[in-house]
């Protein structure tokens, strides 16, 4: 099936108009959008569920800048980081003009994106075919490093990860085939479906912490959307080649934020925007930066997932178990045996970027303010009910559902306690990888630790884990300490 | 509870599963020659898990302090009772008749408007029947 085949790009636009819809929608998020489409997407082909997915990846991050808008809510934490200045420029200038500066420079953004997603990715397929099971350790690894130490709280990120690997163990184990913590239930043998541990943490527990909060008639739009072309398309133009050089350092800067694991959109977001405010720029360029550069990590983020199959933040692990689902291995196996899907993402990409982020943009904003009109608490009832069967729907066991209980509970734990949801996912994806690598090599060396220093590759990938661990509690520190001296000049005596 | 109370319940949850995970861990086989097999990898998480959780709830003394408020833990614990019992609901009516009951459940613990609730779950009911039954082949 080519991207250009009738369903392919039904998939694409319906794809599309569905993650703006959850993106724009305040409560409801990239990951939900995704976690809720995976139990339809797995009945179609891995081309119609990839288009699907980067259509939705793609323009829930985008869609999230609608909510900012319309009422001040950001739909999603990346949106977060420019919300006020977003949100002024609509009430000041037009909502119109606002919306088509979150549109059109989170087109370029994802456009500068996916040309270093495709150089990226073929180069570092190159190096990856280098890679034995020793490095493919050390690279895991930086991700679990990197993705811990960039959680604020060490402590919360560890348990996160700990536990999302944990969960990841329950099954056969990857060296000698051996059952554990089944506990006597033959459906546990295969393992925690991952489908079903995605539903749960960000499905279930989004309508249970919302049950806990109470939170009633949020989401009515405060100001009118009156959609004009002018200020949609050109206005926007015009500002954007006015900030060209912050578009594009913000596009470049995102795509390499995006690129590192256990960074994403929201922290490419706050960079960007904050690196603006610093130098006092105008709300026009602080929205532009921000907005060009959250789009540009979600195909930063593609990269490594792509190449070499280590997911850089939730939104790409829950891709990476797609391609698991389907039996397709990411990696450089990826490009040596499905070449064509390859091309066909890159493609996806461009299509979502250079007209179908633009025009769903425009069209998503009516949609939204229909949707907005519906009861949230219908709202959230139906996406518990979407759960129960999505989940239901990926075995047809009756199982999952209680899975999903038990996940949904643990998740409404950690989320109301300040845990890092996503990293239990990144640690559900990566915890095997890391267990398979590490035991596939002690078993080709009969247990022999050395050998994890012998290839250069491996020695090199080792230092860059010691000096992660090492510069980022230092920067950490340092920063705690300037913060420290901030607040005595501030409060002295206190 | 405070948020406080809720990452102390957060990482007793962790202290818990890895110390089951550490004590489960020791029934595991060992590879040929003496080396750890299967019991390696869950033995260290557990161990992490145990440190972290310690390490959590001695850095988050006294469980009092910071801010929060109340929230409506019978509803979740209601939530979390449906999905429970959506097993047995498939097994006696069905896939159609379990999507319509979980929303209308769902929305009557989220207090919506009554008529609301009701053609909300008349259209999941078909939504199921139509997307996942007819199209898709999910049994139920």
């Amino acid at each position: 099936m080519s991207l250009f085949s009738p369903e392919t790009l039904l998939a694409l636009l319906l794809g599309s108009l569905y993650g703006a819809f959850f993106g724009a929608v305040p409560g409801l998020t990239a990951t939900l959008a995704l976690s809720l489409a995976i139990p339809f997407l797995l009945f179609t082909g891995p081309e119609v569920a990839m288009a699907a997915l980067i259509g939705i990846s793609a323009t829930a991050i985008f869609a999230g800048d609608i909510g900012s808008i319309l009422v001040r809510l950001p739909g999603t934490p990346a949106s977060a980081a420019y919300t006020e200045e977003i949100h002024e420029l609509a009430q000041k200038r037009s909502p119109s003009l606002a919306l088509g500066l979150s549109a059109l420079p989170s087109a370029v953004g994802s456009l500068v994106g996916l040309l270093f997603l495709i150089v990226g990715s073929l180069g570092l397929v190159w190096l990856a075919r280098q890679f034995s099971s020793f490095e493919y350790f050390w690279l895991v690894l930086l991700g679990i490093v990197s993705g811990v130490l960039a959680t604020p709280n060490v402590f919360k990120a560890l348990i996160a990860f700990g536990l999302g690997m944990l969960l990841a163990t329950v099954g056969y184990d990857p060296a000698l085939g051996h059952p554990r913590f089944t506990l006597g239930r033959p459906e546990l043998l295969g393992g925690i479906n991952f489908i079903v541990a995605l539903i749960a943490f960000f499905g279930v527990s989004e309508v249970l912490e919302y049950l806990y909060r109470k939170e009633r008639g949020a989401g009515r739009p405060s100001i009118p959307l009156a959609a004009s072309l002018r200020a949609y398309f050109l206005e926007p133009l015009l500002e954007a080649w006015r900030f060209r050089g912050a578009l594009l350092r913000s596009s470049l800067l995102g795509t390499f934020v995006g690129f590192l694991p256990g960074a994403g959109s929201d922290i490419a977001a706050w960079v960007t925007s904050n690196l603006a405010r610093l130098r006092k720029a105008p709300k026009e360029e602080v929205v532009l930066s921000g907005a060009s550069a959250n789009n540009a990590a979600v195909a930063g983020a593609w990269i490594p997932a792509m190449a070499l199959g280590l997911p850089g933040d939730t939104l790409t692990a829950i891709l990476l178990g797609m391609f698991l689902a389907f039996g397709i291995t990411p990696g450089p196996d990826l490009f040596k045996n499905h070449a064509p899907l390859v091309f066909q993402i890159y493609g996806a990409f461009f299509l979502v970027s250079a007209l179908l982020m633009p025009l769903v943009g425009y069209l998503s904003t009516f949609l939204v303010r229909a949707i907005l009109q519906v009861p949230r608490e219908v709202l959230m009832a139906v996406v518990l009910a979407l759960c129960a069967v999505g989940a239901y729907a990926v075995n047809n066991n009756p199982f999952d559902l209680y899975l999903l209980a038990a996940l949904g509970a643990l998740g409404f734990v950690l989320r109301r306690g300040g845990f890092p949801l996503g990293q239990v996912v990144l640690g559900m994806v990566l915890g095997p990888l890391l267990e398979q690598h590490f035991m596939t090599s002690m078993i080709k060396t009969h247990w022999n630790l050395f050998s994890f220093f012998e290839r250069p590759l491996a020695v090199l990938l080792a230092l860059v884990n010691l000096g992660l661990l090492v510069a980022l509690p230092l920067l950490r520190y340092r920063q705690a300490l300037r913060l420290r001296a901030m607040e005595e000049r501030l409060h002295p005596g206190d | 509870m405070t948020d406080r109370g809720w990452e102390a319940c957060g990482a007793l949850l962790a202290l818990v599963l890895g110390g089951a995970a550490l004590v489960l861990a020791r029934g595991l086989p060992q590879m040929e020659g003496g080396y750890p097999g299967p019991a390696l990898f869950p033995s260290l998480l557990g161990g992490i898990l145990v440190a972290s959780s310690l390490g959590l709830l001695w850095a988050g003394r006294p469980w009092s302090r910071g801010g929060g408020g109340s929230g409506w833990l019978p509803g979740v614990l209601g939530a979390l009772a449906g999905l429970g019992a959506a097993p047995f609901l498939l097994k006696a009516w069905g896939l159609v008749a379990t999507a319509g009951l979980l929303t209308l459940w769902a929305g009557v613990l989220l207090k919506g408007r009554g008529w609301a609730v009701l053609l909300a779950s008349g259209v999941v009911a078909s939504f199921v029947y139509a997307f996942f039954v007819r199209l898709l082949g999910v049994h139920g």
